[in-house]
């Protein structure tokens, strides 16, 4: 690499040759201008021009070669104006060239050279708008796209002040465009993204904002008919630029002056689509963005951390934020050309863009921007309903996602999960009437239009999102009022039908309350929300839903076709067959018969059958086939005899076969577990479907077949333990009798994932209701069913914290049932937080109360590992269970005190929460931290009627204890800053001397004393004493000291 | 890029290879008695392993996503790992970013060593072989 190479490379861009290899494109810049030069020198501008228009082989390299010259020219006029002459002087043709060279310019060095070569590229840019030089437009609109990328404030303001005002001083050339609508377009958004994130002026002279705020209005009111390209989107511009005056005029011009806009009222705007969003993004975001939706895989938070930490950290981030989601929703995805998990991807980087965005205004736009499609989902524009799929998708990932720890190498932080989907079916239900409230009601048909298609595509899976248990209520109510027809009212009963009954009670809306009486007149009507409002029309809306049906039921058709169509050989002519005569087909047993043959063809072909035709095959299968699941109806009978004859319908057939592949073959078995798995992705109820089947079918010889189950698991890419998940708790949602029916089953035969997996649990105790649970109860009492597992208790546990305090409950009364001792949850005990665990918490306590060992060592170790707090009662709480009982108060007491002498001889004596260093212990236990909690159990605890606390502490190893930390040098700071507690020592350990003495004075009086005096005669004693001067004299010392304060110990 | 050798057929005692790899973890410029040293962490899309440039003629460190060429690197026993390394002969040049599929996994470095692989540098601070080895 020569210097002269180095040179001019350094004069594009600031590169360390060290350590970095200059982009391609870079050095083809140089190479090209070396070469040129090498051509030109000494020559004549006319011998230039021709050597320049010369068409040679060598055309492209001089013209790239010219490229370099302009680029670098930004302090030499001089060859800048020599080198317009040389593209002058070859004529439109040449322009042309120059034109190309340009664009490629910008898609490729724009991110890597100076400013000042940018700057050079713009000068281009207006030199050729002067000379009217012909698709010059699609040269700026692509400028406007790139400036729009990633660069610091000040270069990117100077670009677009520079480029607004190429525009302003060519306006009658801007004015005279006539096909310009991308150009126009992308002026509008670029221009308004760069306003939405530039700050405020903080001096007279910082008018950037403000003139750039102009410029966008006069392009509007300019080309007003182009702003209807936007669709959608020139809505979203127009809110974005917020209430500024220049913005309100244009409001106030569509409103009173539509046509001229092209449209009859803002309405229009909503219900189109903006289909040139995928040129608005600069060239390098889209690059980088497509790449993570390809490849992004299981890196893909590596990649987005790195995406975000050089496009999202600055000022721009939230801005490009939202241009990033809008460029997702509408990017082309061909399904034959991307890998399948591109879908996914997608979804994923379409959460973490949101997700991961400061909260407040920032996320709320880009929630509108996710959105912004479902508000102008207008039925009678059917492209509509392209892009309304995926911000639910988002939904169902973000329900769907359970926290984890973040990677170490992503700033990435573990998303909000389900309180993220929260928010998000929050902002959708609360936008319907505040997003443009004159047009409430058509953007609440919009979105119940899009609810409506997402229900046609994901079928039972939407009830999966919508009445999932992560759902809040209060977000559930919402979601009933704007969604009345796709959710359930609360108890779980079928859909609201509303046409049928709203006859008899038209005066009953489901928004409102009970106590509404029933002689309410008519005119309140008029005041009701918008859904009563809704109602009158539903016999247009099952029109509606007829029409839609039935369409729906022909675009399954046609792509069932088209499908078919792609099967080869003879599997191919059946499956057409099958196709054409289904609907022919008399009843259940024709069709299973004629499913049979068909399965038997495909497994006893010798043609070519690969995964993807299996694939086909299945997706043709189901579509003829249909759901077995029907929304208001139970699969299962009323009568458990009557299952024999509940498995009619054709996908019986299938799971039969599968369950039992002709001999027995792993081929066959193979073949059918992956067409079944891909059915599955179609209709996700077909697994919990076909967990009845077995169960019905096999009854107690299913575990010899229930291995399909996991191998559909296998192939489909997820655990057992997830899938059964899933399964569960869409067969509660959908089914509950059959969910009743199968859990247990599902407990039985897959009792390893059982144990393992808090997933599962948490469905069950989600969804288990009175009955259910105690037939639970029952199964395990029986030993029929065993639920933890010590090795993973723990980790359940610490899970189940963060569900539903009903569901915890329901855990708790299954560990009670499952007998777990109280050893499997200690290691848990420290990590308990007070304030919000507060089910565990209590159910720990209960179970140490029920505890029926002996104490041990490890039980008050981690009561004492809990980090001493004023108001965490636990430890105090525990320590008292645990003394309740006489017996027992002693062997606490050695514990404790031999606890206390281990301390001090491994030197463990001051600090309270000092960090461990051993694996599995958050905090590493001192004689300080167990001296508080003492401290505060000694504060809480004494003068209580029992005297269980005195007692406890008044233990002679107790006192030996505190002996020897006085003795302990180092710990001599204790004694004084817990000298409460240790003075309360000193007269708990007095008074026992002097009832020990007397009870013996008095034994010796009496002769013969009871053996051991119950507690509540020593207290009657004391009473007794109360009368004593002696006595209350130090009842009164004791007093002050014993109710000890706390702040000692902060 | 066609004579690169994955990461994962990486072994011990290989020397003048090429290898291209994505930076996941920036690591450190540090000096040394005997000079300077970048280490950092790279991928690619067989597996990931540490690396170590040797009195770097740049003081900066590469950021996390740069894709690097290495030519003429070598391999090394570095804390019980294997690790690749590049001295003053090699080169190693930033030819991109981002766009690179890798995996994290199998950590090569963390790997355990084929049998009979010792750590050289730790046989030169012990006289008597390795110096954790009982007498």
């Amino acid at each position: 690499m020569n210097e002269q190479f180095a040179r001019r490379v350094q004069k594009l861009m600031k590169i360390n040759m060290k350590c970095e290899v200059p982009p391609e494109i870079i050095s083809r810049l140089v190479n090209d201008s070396i070469g040129l030069d090498n051509r030109i020198t000494g020559k004549s501008d006319k011998e230039v021009i021709d050597i320049l228009i010369l068409k040679d082989d060598q055309h492209d390299s001089k013209s790239i070669g010219l490229m370099y010259h302009i680029l670098t020219s930004a302090d030499n006029l001089e060859l800048y104006q020599r080198i317009i002459r040389f593209i002058n002087g070859g004529g439109v043709e040449y322009w042309h060239n120059v034109l190309c060279n340009m664009n490629m310019i910008l898609f490729e060095c724009w991110p890597h050279i100076h400013l000042a070569c940018r700057e050079q590229l713009v000068r281009l840019i207006r030199e050729a708008i002067r000379q009217n030089v012909k698709q010059i437009e699609n040269v700026l609109m692509n400028a406007y796209r790139v400036a729009n990328g990633c660069f610091d404030n000040v270069s990117k303001q100077r670009i677009f002040a520079k480029l607004a005002a190429i525009i302003r001083e060519n306006d009658a050339w801007f004015k005279s465009q006539k096909a310009a609508a991308a150009l126009v377009g992308n002026i509008i958004t670029c221009t308004t993204s760069v306003i939405s994130y530039t700050p405020a002026p903080i001096t007279a002279s910082d008018t950037f904002r403000e003139s750039m705020t102009d410029f966008v209005c006069w392009v509007i009111r300019n080309r007003k008919m182009d702003c209807l390209t936007l669709g959608r989107d020139f809505m979203l511009v127009l809110i974005r630029l917020g209430r500024l005056p220049q913005v309100e005029e244009i409001w106030k011009d569509i409103l009173m002056n539509p046509a001229s806009y092209g449209v009859a009222s803002t309405e229009d705007y909503w219900g189109k689509n903006h289909y040139l969003q995928h040129v608005r993004i600069s060239i390098e975001l889209e690059r980088k963005i497509m790449f993570m939706v390809h490849n992004g895989g299981k890196n893909l938070l590596i990649y987005f951390s790195w995406f975000s930490n050089k496009y999202f950290r600055g000022n721009d981030g939230p801005a490009l934020r939202a241009e990033c989601v809008r460029h997702l929703l509408y990017m082309t995805m061909d399904p034959a050309k991307v890998p399948p998990a591109a879908f996914e991807n997608r979804i994923q980087l379409l959460h973490l863009i949101v997700s991961t965005a400061p909260p407040g205004p920032e996320q709320q736009w880009l929630k509108l921007c996710l959105f912004a499609d479902w508000f102008g989902c207008d039925d009678r524009n059917p492209t509509n309903f392209n892009y309304v799929e995926l911000p639910l998708n988002v939904v169902r990932y973000a329900l769907f996602l359970s926290p984890s720890t973040p990677h170490p190498n992503s700033i990435v932080q573990g998303s909000h999960c389900s309180q993220f989907a929260n928010s998000l079916l929050e902002y959708v239900c609360k936008s319907v009437d505040v997003l443009q409230p004159s047009s409430a009601e058509y953007i609440r048909r919009n979105v119940n239009n899009a609810m409506r298609y997402c229900r046609d595509r994901l079928q039972h899976n939407l009830a999966q999102i919508l009445e999932n248990s992560k759902i809040d209520r209060k977000v559930s109510e919402l979601l009933r009022v704007v969604f009345p027809d796709f959710v359930r009212n609360p108890n779980g009963n079928p859909l609201i039908r509303p046409a049928k009954k709203k006859e008899d009670q038209p005066a009953a809306p489901i928004t409102k309350p009970r106590a509404s009486s029933s002689d309410e007149k008519p005119s309140t009507s008029s005041a009701t929300p918008p859904v009563a409002i809704d109602r009158p029309s539903s016999s247009n809306t099952d029109r509606l839903g007829e029409k839609e049906k039935k369409e729906k039921e022909d675009k399954e058709d046609k792509d069932l076709k088209s499908m078919v169509k792609l099967l080869r050989g003879e599997i191919g002519v059946k499956m057409e067959a099958l196709r054409a005569q289904w609907k022919d087909l008399d009843d259940d047993a024709d069709k299973c018969e004629t499913i049979e043959a068909l399965l038997q063809h495909m497994l006893n072909t010798e043609e070519n059958f690969d995964e993807a035709q299996q694939d086909l095959a299945a997706q043709c299968l189901q579509t003829i086939m249909g759901t077995v699941v029907t929304p208001e109806q139970s699969l299962l009978p009323e009568k458990e005899k009557d299952l024999s004859e509940a498995f009619t319908h054709p996908v019986y057939s299938f799971m039969k076969i599968l369950c039992s592949p002709p001999d027995n073959d792993d081929n066959s078995r193979e073949m059918l577990t992956t067409m079944m798995a891909s059915m599955r992705e179609k209709d996700s109820s077909l697994t919990y479907v076909l967990l009845y089947f077995i169960k019905g079918t096999y009854g107690t010889s299913a575990n010899k077949v229930i291995s399909c189950y996991r191998d559909i698991a296998k192939i489909s890419g997820r655990g057992v333990d997830e899938m059964l998940a899933t399964d569960l708790q869409l067969c509660a949602v959908n089914d509950n009798r059959l969910f009743g029916y199968l859990f247990i089953f599902s407990f039985v035969q897959f009792e390893k994932e059982v144990m393992e997996s808090p997933m599962l649990m948490a469905t069950l105790c989600a969804n288990l209701d009175a009955a259910q649970l105690r037939k639970f109860l029952s199964e395990i009492i029986r030993e029929e069913i065993k639920l933890f597992r010590k090795d993973t208790f723990s980790k359940m546990l610490m899970e189940s914290v963060e569900w539903s305090t009903a569901a915890q409950w329901i855990f708790w009364h299954l560990v009670h049932a499952d007998g777990v001792p109280v050893e499997w949850f200690l290691s848990c005990v420290p990590r308990m937080d007070s304030k919000i665990h507060d089910e565990a918490i209590s159910n720990m306590l209960l179970m140490l109360k029920r505890m029926d060992r002996e104490p041990w060592p490890g039980l008050i170790r981690s009561i004492f590992q809990r980090l001493p707090q004023k108001d965490d009662k636990f430890p105090i709480d525990a320590l008292k269970v645990l003394i309740e009982d006489s017996d027992q108060c002693g062997k606490i007491a050695e514990i404790v005190s031999s606890l206390l002498k281990t301390l001090i001889s491994q030197n463990d004596i001051l600090g309270v929460g000092i960090k461990s260093t051993k694996k599995g212990q958050q905090y590493k236990l001192t004689v300080q931290q167990v001296i508080e909690h003492l401290q505060h159990f000694s504060a809480t605890c004494v003068e209580k009627k029992n005297k269980n606390t005195e007692a406890f502490l008044g233990k002679h190893v107790m006192q030996e204890a505190f002996a020897s930390i006085r003795a302990n040098e180092k710990s001599n700071l204790l004694v004084k800053k817990y000298s409460n507690l240790f003075g309360a020592m000193d007269i708990i350990a007095q008074e026992h001397k002097e009832h020990s003495s007397s009870r013996t004075l008095r034994g010796n009086r009496q002769g013969s004393a009871g053996d051991k005096p119950s507690s509540s005669q020593q207290s009657k004693r004391k009473g007794g004493d109360m009368d004593d001067d002696s006595n209350s004299k130090k009842r009164k010392v004791h007093s002050p000291i014993i109710e000890l304060s706390d702040s000692d110990s902060d | 890029m066609s004579n690169d050798i994955p990461l994962n057929q990486l072994q011990p005692n290989m020397n003048s290879f090429n290898v291209t790899a994505i930076v996941l973890d920036q690591g450190s410029y540090r000096r040394t008695q005997s000079g300077s040293i970048i280490t950092m962490k790279v991928a690619d899309a067989t597996g990931s392993i540490n690396a170590s440039l040797m009195n770097p003629e740049f003081t900066e460190t590469f950021r996390p996503g740069d894709i690097l060429k290495f030519r003429g690197a070598y391999t090394s026993i570095f804390q019980s790992g294997l690790t690749l390394s590049l001295g003053k002969n090699g080169e190693c040049k930033k030819i991109g970013e981002f766009m690179m599929i890798f995996s994290e996994t199998p950590d090569i470095s963390q790997m355990p060593l084929p049998a009979g692989v010792t750590d050289r540098r730790a046989d030169r601070h012990s006289p008597s072989g390795n110096r954790y080895q009982r007498q």
